[in-house]
């Protein structure tokens, strides 16, 4: 962690960096490679050749917990005020299983310039995601909010099962042409007269 | 007029009371004749099941749970029947061994190599001819040798793959240069055994020698030259197939 000893105020903001392989806008059209950065920080930062985006406080995210060892953790993102016309990139884009990175970051209040580097908080992937919908009948106009729940690496590798079986479904998991395991079911159960003529 | 006489004027009679028309007669041919094929009838009988070998039924159980393992450093390893194949009017038998997977490259980018050192056939060390493929001596764990299989037993080993044809480092022969689809009966290209270290087995049949199985317990001697540590925690952080697969960018390799 940035050591902060010498300066008097400090002002923090986290960083999400969400990387969509398959993003479209609509129901039709081709998918696309899209990477979404934004944060809770009061301007635009950035970070590696990257620009985040500042959304404020309308960037919510759940707490982490820093361990010795790498442990699974499970962090909720939450969007707030996602226009209604916005909710078909959501729908129609493959969120799920998207790798998410989230930084952390402090600033000088005083001169607005970062302290130290940007500090990696969290690691994983999309596990499931999730829209709120708040109406507001009298103004007539919805707000919206996406929720991202995100499992870090080493909970997912944990439910990992890795490896090749010797039967066609899992070779061909692995190598589509391969006929080489095709034989292995029916092969079980069959006798051979090894030597007699 | 002798003794001799005598039963020589019996037999005629007899022979004569065979040839007569009486019913009698008949039926005494017609028992004779079918004393005689029942003679010969029997003899031929006896005579194939002492030729005619009635072979070993072997049942063949392989496992479509079967991991393949992941072999680092030295090891000995069984594997799992994948194919088998009887030919030559079921005096040859041909196996295909799973043994394990392909390595990856080490943390310097080197390709690891996996190679056969030997295999031992029901506990017997097989040596080999010139050819390095087909079996020649023998050996028991004390080191007593014989030559009661050789020339029986073919072995062509794979070390990633059917295109992938390599030899037993113990030999100094030529050893094993075809690809596996052009050994095995009825395979075709499209039997890849991708990244898949593996050996062929002909066995010839040979009761006289206890040669009629396609061995209880086959073992190989394998040595992968990912031994250090360091390579071999990131071969299997990195490893789609078998590992974690976790991108290579996200690892600090140092």
């Amino acid at each position: 962690m940035a050591n902060l000893d010498s300066y008097t105020s400090v002002k923090t903001g986290l960083f999400v960096r969400l990387q969509i392989d398959a993003y479209r806008t609509g129901s039709g059209g081709t998918y696309q490679n899209q990477v979404l950065r934004f944060s809770d920080y009061d301007t635009t930062v950035t970070i590696d050749s990257e620009s985040y985006v500042s959304v404020g406080k309308l960037l919510n995210i759940s707490s982490t917990s820093s361990e010795l060892r790498a442990s699974s953790q499970t962090v909720t993102v939450s969007l707030s005020g996602v226009p209604t016309n916005a909710i078909a990139e959501i729908i129609h884009s493959k969120i799920k299983g998207a790798p998410i990175k989230i930084y952390r970051g402090y600033f000088d209040v005083a001169t607005d310039t970062q302290i130290g580097t940007f500090e990696q908080r969290f690691v994983g992937s999309v596990n499931n995601y999730s829209l709120q919908e708040e109406f507001d009948l009298l103004e007539r106009e919805a707000n919206n909010i996406v929720l991202l729940e995100c499992a870090s690496t080493v909970d997912l590798l944990s439910q990992k099962i890795s490896g090749r079986k010797t039967n066609p479904e899992s070779q061909n998991r692995y190598f589509p042409n391969d006929t080489a395991f095709d034989r292995v079911p029916t092969l079980k159960g069959t006798k051979f007269n090894f030597g007699a003529q | 007029m002798s003794f001799i006489d005598s039963i020589v004027n019996v037999g005629k009679s007899a022979l004569g009371f065979m040839k007569g028309n009486s019913i009698a007669s008949s039926l005494a041919r017609t028992a004779l004749l079918g004393y005689a094929l029942n003679r010969v009838n029997k003899s031929k009988n006896k005579s194939n099941k002492d030729t005619a070998p009635q072979g070993t039924q072997l049942n063949i159980d392989p496992d479509t749970e079967y991991s393949l393992p992941v072999v680092y450093g030295n090891a000995f390893i069984s594997g799992k029947i994948i194919d088998a194949k009887l030919a030559d009017n079921n005096t040859a038998m041909w196996i295909c061994l799973a043994l394990c997977e392909k390595t990856g490259r080490l943390i310097s980018t080197a390709p690891s190599v996996i190679s056969f050192e030997e295999i031992f056939f029901d506990n017997f060390r097989i040596s080999f001819q010139t050819d390095g493929i087909t079996s020649d001596l023998i050996y028991d764990d004390n080191g007593n040798s014989s030559s009661a299989w050789r020339g029986k037993i073919k072995v062509y080993p794979f070390n990633g793959g059917s295109e992938s044809p390599t030899t037993f480092t113990s030999e100094s022969g030529n050893g094993n240069s075809q690809n596996a689809y052009n050994i095995f009966p009825g395979w075709t290209s499209t039997d890849k055994m991708n990244d898949t270290v593996f050996c062929i087995l002909r066995i010839q049949y040979d009761s006289k020698n206890r040669l009629t199985t396609i061995g209880r317990d086959i073992k190989f001697k394998l040595k992968n030259t990912l031994t250090e540590p360091g390579d071999v925690l990131y071969d299997y952080l990195t490893n789609n197939r078998y590992g974690a697969g976790i991108p290579a960018a996200e690892i600090n390799v140092q």
